[in-house]
């Protein structure tokens, strides 16, 4: 792995609460994504984790400018481009795509799959709608479907052969960072181990990074290189996989890695979940001091003043929290 | 768990007949619930789980959905398919209650949730408001709803996702059911909370020594939870086994194949690839001739593709459907 892809530095993203009819006055604001800040190497898989509402799904929108960031730095090969227009956009998302979770939603039902999958590469001009079926007959290929389906539309086909379809535009423009949100979440187990498999040869072929956004650990343990735990919009650890899954120092990755249910039912007996008391705060009234002091076993008068600072230990494990501040 | 059978069910099939078309959702399952037993039903979506489930309480949409064959013996020696649905109306919510999979949607959002647990306990047992309102709060604070008595007021959307399913789970418990039908009720909530609703689950059994038919597709859920477990498939029982015996011997070729699909849980094991099991489930447009799962087995022989094998059973207590086992 050579260079960093993608560098994340402070990243926010805020939307305003507005009250009021006429004169919408801003109330408050819900703090979706505070002060988020990662790297993303080439060639690399990293997962991002969390429970719902923890801003994953917004950060993965904001480093596309699908979201309009609040403040902070992108940097895509180095080049701020937080602040870029979408017109200053529009070259740079021939490198970087998204996969959408949601294989029902993310296809214009009125759309053949050959213009879904080339549209792309018509929007930027590099086919001409001559060789549209040439090239749907490649893309549909490398995902593992019949090219014969290229006429057909999209109600026609299962979740799983509709992912594929998102995935064969996705990289259609042979981009070079691919942003996956939950994009197996509604597979079947069957279906998920093909879609999975189908992300790594992808990648193997395309030389892709990958930012991998998840909530199933399971999934996101075996795809990942390196994995970014977040809490209501902070990141509270990044570590390389095996030793996140070793070693996890955050009190919140420990509750939530001693939550996922194995199928090893001797294992799922003997397994000591835990005990996390309560729920997720609203990101609208988020705890004073550390996002997860209302929650934490060993939340200590510190945590629920100031919030903690990233802590850069050894082996690349970052975590923030006061019990590793020196 | 004892040996005395609560629910038999016998060759059960339930189809949906529209105009454009038939499904044929459930074919000819049978299997038995013994009492304080946790049955898990496993597989994939539109194997006919939650429907074989549903149509013991004609919970499903009848038309289009017809139960064509098959019976359903409850304790009582009453076969619930036989029942007209007045007549169930005795024994839903009071002998087998639901816990619905979306407790988003399966509360009524103009009632307060008090009102909701309440109704059908009032109706079985005709007993006053008042001590109605009283057993839930103590339901409430049982599944660990704070406040249980003010809570009582609220409406479904004052509650969060988890405390919602927990408000299920009390409202389900309200009369005492001998079965508890739960349909995927953690699928809808996050890890963290779903492992509260699994642990609340498991004291349930405790207290209340329940039957639980645990209807869920996922696999790690269902190890924990289960004393027994059926694999669906195309909308056949496929593999019935005590749950040890099924997830350390699994027979079949898709219960396999589904345990093999999943990732490694040993950290350690540096898997690169998944086992994946190639191809789609059929669509259950017609009767089922040959074995469902023959276009995507691996060990699928000609005998496979003319017949369909019916469960039986190999070892003690371990039922398979498979030609080749």
């Amino acid at each position: 792995m050579a260079g960093t892809i993608l560098e994340v530095k402070g990243l926010k993203v805020y939307f305003p609460v507005k009250r009021g009819i006429l004169f919408k006055k801003t109330v408050a604001e819900v703090k979706a994504v505070d002060e988020v800040s990662f790297a993303v190497n080439d060639g690399e898989t990293v997962g991002l984790v969390g429970e719902s509402g923890c801003g994953k799904t917004t950060t993965g929108r904001a480093i596309l400018k699908l979201i309009e960031p609040t403040a902070g730095e992108i940097l895509y090969k180095g080049k701020d481009i937080a602040k870029y227009t979408q017109k200053e956009m529009l070259p740079l998302r021939r490198e970087m795509q998204m996969v959408f979770q949601d294989p029902y939603a993310s296809l214009n039902p009125r759309m053949s799959v050959m213009d879904i999958i080339t549209d792309p590469l018509v929007e930027h001009k590099i086919i001409t709608k001559h060789e549209k079926e040439e090239r749907s007959k490649v893309l549909l290929e490398t995902v593992g479907m019949n090219p014969r389906y290229m006429n057909r539309f999209p109600h026609e086909f299962s979740g799983g052969q509709r992912q594929r379809i998102g995935i064969a535009r996705s990289i259609a423009l042979n981009p070079k960072l691919l942003i996956c949100d939950e994009p197996i979440a509604a597979l079947d187990v069957s279906i998920q181990a093909q879609v999975i498999n189908l992300f790594q040869d992808i990648q193997e072929k395309f030389g892709l990074s990958y930012l991998f956004i998840a909530h199933d650990l399971s999934v996101v343990r075996h795809i990942s290189d390196r994995i970014i735990v977040m809490y209501i919009g902070k990141v509270v650890e990044i570590a390389e996989k095996r030793e996140l899954f070793k070693n996890p120092l955050h009190p919140y990755t420990q509750v939530l890695l001693s939550s996922i249910p194995t199928p090893d039912p001797k294992r799922e007996r003997e397994r000591k979940r835990i005990e996390l008391e309560g729920e997720i705060p609203s990101p609208l009234n988020k705890p004073k001091g550390c996002p997860f002091s209302s929650r934490c076993p060993y939340a200590m008068d510190r945590c629920r003043e100031e919030e903690p600072n990233p802590v850069h230990l050894d082996g690349n494990h970052i975590v923030s929290c006061h019990l590793y501040q020196k | 768990m004892t040996n005395k059978i609560i629910l038999s069910v016998k060759d059960l099939s339930v189809a949906f007949h529209k105009r454009d078309g038939s499904t044929y959702a459930v074919n000819g399952i049978s299997y038995d619930l013994h009492e304080g037993e946790t049955l898990g039903i496993v597989g994939e979506s539109g194997c006919g789980k939650t429907v074989s489930s549903m149509a013991l309480l004609k919970l499903i949409s009848m038309p289009p959905g017809k139960i064509e064959t098959g019976s359903a013996i409850y304790k009582d020696g009453k076969d619930l398919v036989a029942l007209s649905s007045k007549e169930l109306r005795l024994y839903r919510g009071r002998e087998i209650a639901v816990i619905f999979q979306d407790p988003m949607t399966a509360f009524n959002q103009v009632m307060t949730i008090g009102d909701q647990m309440i109704e059908g306990y009032v109706e079985h047992f005709g007993c006053t408001r008042k001590d109605a309102l009283k057993e839930a709060e103590r339901l409430m604070d049982l599944t660990g709803i704070p406040a249980a008595k003010t809570r009582l007021k609220d409406y479904p959307s004052q509650f969060s996702g988890g405390m919602r399913q927990r408000a299920m789970i009390a409202m389900a418990l309200m009369c005492k059911p001998s079965i508890l039908i739960a349909d995927e009720p953690t699928t809808a909530l996050d890890v963290t909370i779903q492992s509260q609703i699994l642990d609340l689950m498991k004291d349930i059994r405790k207290e209340f020594g329940t039957s639980i038919m645990w209807i869920s597709h996922d696999l790690g859920v269902v190890a924990g939870l289960a004393d027994t477990v059926n694999v669906m498939y195309a909308g056949m029982i496929v593999e019935s086994a005590d749950v040890d015996e099924l997830y350390y011997n699994p027979l079949h070729p898709y219960t396999k194949g589904l345990l093999g699909s999943l990732p490694s849980t040993d950290i350690d094991n540096d898997q690169k690839r998944l086992k994946s099991i190639g191809g789609y489930p059929p669509i259950l447009s017609k009767k089922i001739e040959k074995c469902p799962f023959a276009d995507r087995c691996s060990e699928a022989t000609d005998i496979c593709r003319h017949g369909c094998p019916s469960l039986s059973e190999r070892t003690g207590q371990h039922y398979v459907a498979c030609f080749n086992v």
